[in-house]
């Protein structure tokens, strides 16, 4: 296990290396970060002092080398566009956006492995094929204009719902932020959660069906029901159990996805979480906010499918970790 | 795991009891949304409408505009000109900051002083500026050449309390060679109407009415709550569902239906902002063209694109109905404007064509020009309809559309062929346009320091050195719409037409709308 350990945390490192490396020479070709700090109508006098004041003007490698050497010492520098350090940027983002990822992924699952389950054992039973379309539309709609569909109805027409914003948030310690503490927060939270959990649902609930489907064909199932085992437990136990292991992969890597990339479910509410930052970043070519949360994004993924591994585990005893380092 | 929970829930306990006992007897609040936050709590560090607005009702310039948008006495009671250079200034006594401190001359020195700085986006409006204290209330300033425009300068320049910013260590308005966190960008410390109660950049923040203000305000709003929503179709739900007031920047595709709607209305204003091309009138051969000559230089070839816009057509569709066409580079209301530059030219692209042919290029020839993708309304649809405009005179034109992170990198450099803008004076004053875009670059003067077409003539730069220095306003007057009739004349710009501004609020609130996109906290009143 300890073998297993070091060798992911190498991996991970490795993994930061490269993303970092990437982070510095892409954001290079993104255009100029001057235009953030000065707007678009400056002096070449005063570009000249900005760009050597921070230190733009000398060789690239020399500008790479500096960049490495302060990230190792963990200084990711200040924002252009915030004047802020980028590390408490990021940091006061996190909240609101793993929040809304966990949230969004919970009613994912909530809905999507029972519907899954259903529609599996019933394929061919009304409600199933209401569902399957249901999930069709889940899949093929555009989250933006899910979630103006849900501002008009929840906060236009019916005026229940606020259609923007974190709602109050609950210090919690001196890093966290909760907005699922208060009322408005857990209002404000609905709306751009269902809207990201709409397409997680569907796919989630397609992919616990097809599996499901076939694990119910497989031997040790029919076998379980010949033996007079209720249905209950041969499908929960049994079938649902071992549909697991693939649909553990599939969340993980969509929660991954999900905490990096909500930018468009953030904008539509503004949420103040990573997404909007990214967004906004973007435009202001905010080189030392994009590298940092590139570096962040790729942590919160090794992160996640490392704890995947470790869940394999806890769910199928017949996997184990081996000394090197994967799954055997 | 549990007590950092406990601790919240004290917390909301805690902030609960507070609002019941500390707060004041009734509050009104006014709901502010915008497309985009203030970069900034610091009013040195973003020369950008938005920070400026928001940043004016904390913070106050020594002189500011009446409604009739004529210069009116703020934190200056009184200015008088002593020699051309010269004007003296007497403050305003008994104004103090939200921290409780007298306003002094000292103050403003280290204002000033702070604005020249590297960082600063407001240097050019203060440059060369020496603030000499007389006494307490009492000051000079004096500047390198004669300039009419200098306390016209003044209203960009909010003063800022030297002792507040010495003791944070806030002497520059950002800080990026020390790597050191700008204590202004999160706080702020002013003489105006409302002091900064929370910020959180991007979402949300509070002012609070400072009892005590000085001055007097139109309204009795005691709090302001600015909302920076990105997403035009959310911000203008925001405001219908009743969770903003006032929205200062309505998407054009909204305008209609919101002014079919009882519980809103709708004001609408010329915006100070003229959208129009340039052209890189120096090179000999262009850039970016097929061709070995510089077709630009040719006044022909840019009366022919000139020609060749149908504005009308534009202001119709790409802008649905919110701009003014326009065929010069400055906007109504500023000095030195006539109306009868407005329309010079009507479409004609026969007689474009045949422009195009008598200098040369009856085939017309292949150029690329540049446009920013997301700094103006309708940037890129607007370039992408001025293409297909070219190309039916036969010129065959390529858009390369950008963000501005690398739109005005570029231009900066002068490294196009042809290009947008959107300019506006920030003076209302047509002096500015003629001083920055059209005299020789000499970015130590202040001198054509946008003139990104490079033109370089010493009879132009003469005329307009003598209408700037000019003393009596009403010849200075006559000498700037001459120049701009020469502008507009031999084409130097291509113009389309002036943006109009459009603010949507609801039916209890109101509030004049300036022309230079400024929304007056003191101006604005809520029933």
């Amino acid at each position: 296990m300890i073998v297993y350990l070091s060798q992911r945390l190498g991996q991970t490192v490795l993994v930061l290396a490269a993303v970092s490396l990437l982070a510095f020479l892409m954001f290079r070709f993104l255009g100029d970060p001057v235009v953030a700090i000065l707007g678009a109508n400056s002096t070449g006098l005063q570009r000249d002092e900005l760009r050597r004041q921070m230190g733009l003007d000398g060789p690239l490698p020399l500008q790479f080398i500096d960049y490495v050497v302060s990230m190792l010492r963990g200084d990711f520098g200040l924002s252009y566009r915030l004047g802020q350090p980028v590390l408490r940027v990021l940091a006061e983002r996190v909240p609101a956006t793993m929040e809304l990822a966990l949230v969004g992924m919970a009613i994912a699952l909530c809905i999507g492995i029972p519907a899954g389950v259903y529609t599996a054992l019933r394929p061919d039973g009304l409600l199933s094929r209401l569902t399957m379309a249901a999930s069709l539309v889940g899949i093929s709609m555009p989250s933006f204009f899910m979630g103006m569909l849900l501002i008009f109805i929840f906060s236009v027409t019916l005026g229940w719902l606020p259609s923007f914003g974190r709602g109050e948030t609950v210090r919690l310690g001196s890093l966290w932020t909760t907005g699922l503490l208060t009322i408005s927060g857990l209002k404000a939270i609905l709306m751009p959660a269902i809207t990201i959990s709409v397409f997680q649902i569907a796919m989630i609930m397609r992919l616990v069906r097809a599996q499901m489907i076939e694990a119910l064909r497989t031997d040790f199932v029919r076998f379980a029901r010949a033996r007079g085992l209720p249905g209950r437990a041969v499908n929960l136990r049994h079938a649902l159990a071992n549909t697991l292991v693939p649909v553990v992969t599939v969340v993980g890597l969509q929660l991954g996805s999900i905490i990096g990339f909500a930018v468009v479910t953030e904008t539509v509410f503004q949420w103040p979480g990573l997404g909007l930052l990214f967004l906004q970043s973007v435009a202001a070519a905010d080189i030392p906010v994009l590298s940092a949360f590139l570096v962040f994004i790729a942590l919160v993924f090794v992160t996640i499918n490392f704890l995947t591994d470790l869940l394999y585990v806890a769910i199928d005893p017949r996997i184990r970790l081996s000394d090197k380092g994967g799954i055997a | 795991m549990l007590k950092p929970t406990w601790r919240g829930l004290a917390g909301i306990i805690l902030s609960t009891g507070l609002l019941v006992s500390s707060g004041p007897a009734w509050t009104k609040t006014l709901r502010i949304g915008a497309q985009a936050d203030a970069g900034t709590m610091d009013p040195q560090a973003q020369n950008i409408q938005t920070t400026i607005t928001l940043l004016s009702m904390i913070y106050e310039p020594l002189i500011t505009r009446d409604k009739a948008l004529n210069k009116a006495p703020a934190l200056a009671e009184s200015w008088t000109q002593t020699n051309p250079t010269t004007w003296r200034f007497k403050l305003r006594p008994g104004v103090k900051f939200h921290d409780g401190s007298a306003l002094s001359s000292a103050d403003v020195a280290f204002t000033i002083l702070r604005a020249q700085g590297a960082t600063s986006q407001f240097a050019s409006y203060v440059a060369g500026l020496t603030v000499t204290p007389v006494d307490d209330l009492t000051f000079d300033i004096v500047s390198p050449r004669p300039d009419q425009l200098l306390p016209d300068k003044l209203l960009y320049v909010p003063i800022m309390s030297k002792l507040w910013s010495e003791k944070n260590n806030a002497l520059t308005p950002q800080n990026l060679k020390d790597k050191q966190e700008s204590y202004t960008a999160l706080n702020a410390n002013g003489t105006g109407p409302y002091r900064l109660a929370s910020r959180a950049p991007d979402s949300k923040t509070v002012l609070q009415r400072v009892p005590q203000y000085w001055g007097p305000l139109d309204g009795d709003i005691t709090e302001v709550v600015w909302t920076p929503i990105a997403s035009d179709p959310t911000r203008v739900a925001a405001l219908l569902s009743g969770e903003l007031d006032i929205v200062i920047d309505v998407p054009a595709q909204d305008v209609a239906r919101l002014q079919q709607n009882a519980d809103l209305k709708i004001a609408k204003v010329d915006e100070f902002r003229t959208i129009f091309f340039g052209f890189d009138l120096k090179s000999d051969k262009l850039k970016y063209a097929d061709t070995d000559r510089n077709p630009f230089k040719d006044v022909r070839v840019r009366q022919a694109i000139n020609l060749a816009v149908d504005r009308d057509a534009v202001v119709r569709t790409v802008m649905r109905g919110l701009a003014s066409p326009t065929t010069q580079i400055l906007a109504p209301g500023n000095v030195g404007y006539d109306p009868a530059l407005d329309r010079t030219v009507t479409t004609n692209r026969e007689r474009a064509r045949q422009l195009l042919a008598e200098a040369g290029y009856p085939n017309g020839f292949g150029f690329t020009f540049d446009c920013p993708n997301d700094r103006y309304v309708n940037d890129e649809q607007v370039c992408k309809t001025m293409a297909t405009m070219m190309s039916q005179i036969g010129l065959k034109p390529t858009l390369n559309a950008m963000p501005r992170a690398r739109y005005f990198p570029k231009i900066w450099d002068r490294d196009t062929s042809m290009y947008m803008m959107g300019f506006n004076s920030p003076y209302f004053d047509g002096m500015y346009s003629l001083e920055t875009m059209l005299m020789t670059r000499d970015d130590k003067k202040g001198e054509g320091i946008y003139n990104y077409s490079n033109v370089a003539d010493p009879a132009l730069d003469k005329e307009i050195a003598a209408a700037r220095d000019e003393m009596d306003p009403r010849k200075r007057e006559a000498m700037m719409k001459a120049l701009y009739k020469k502008i507009t004349d031999d084409v130097f710009f291509v113009s389309l037409y002036n943006q109009v501004l459009v603010y949507a609020m609801r039916k209890n609130v109101s509030t004049p709308v300036r022309p230079d996109n400024w929304l007056e906290i003191r101006w604005v009143t809520m029933n």
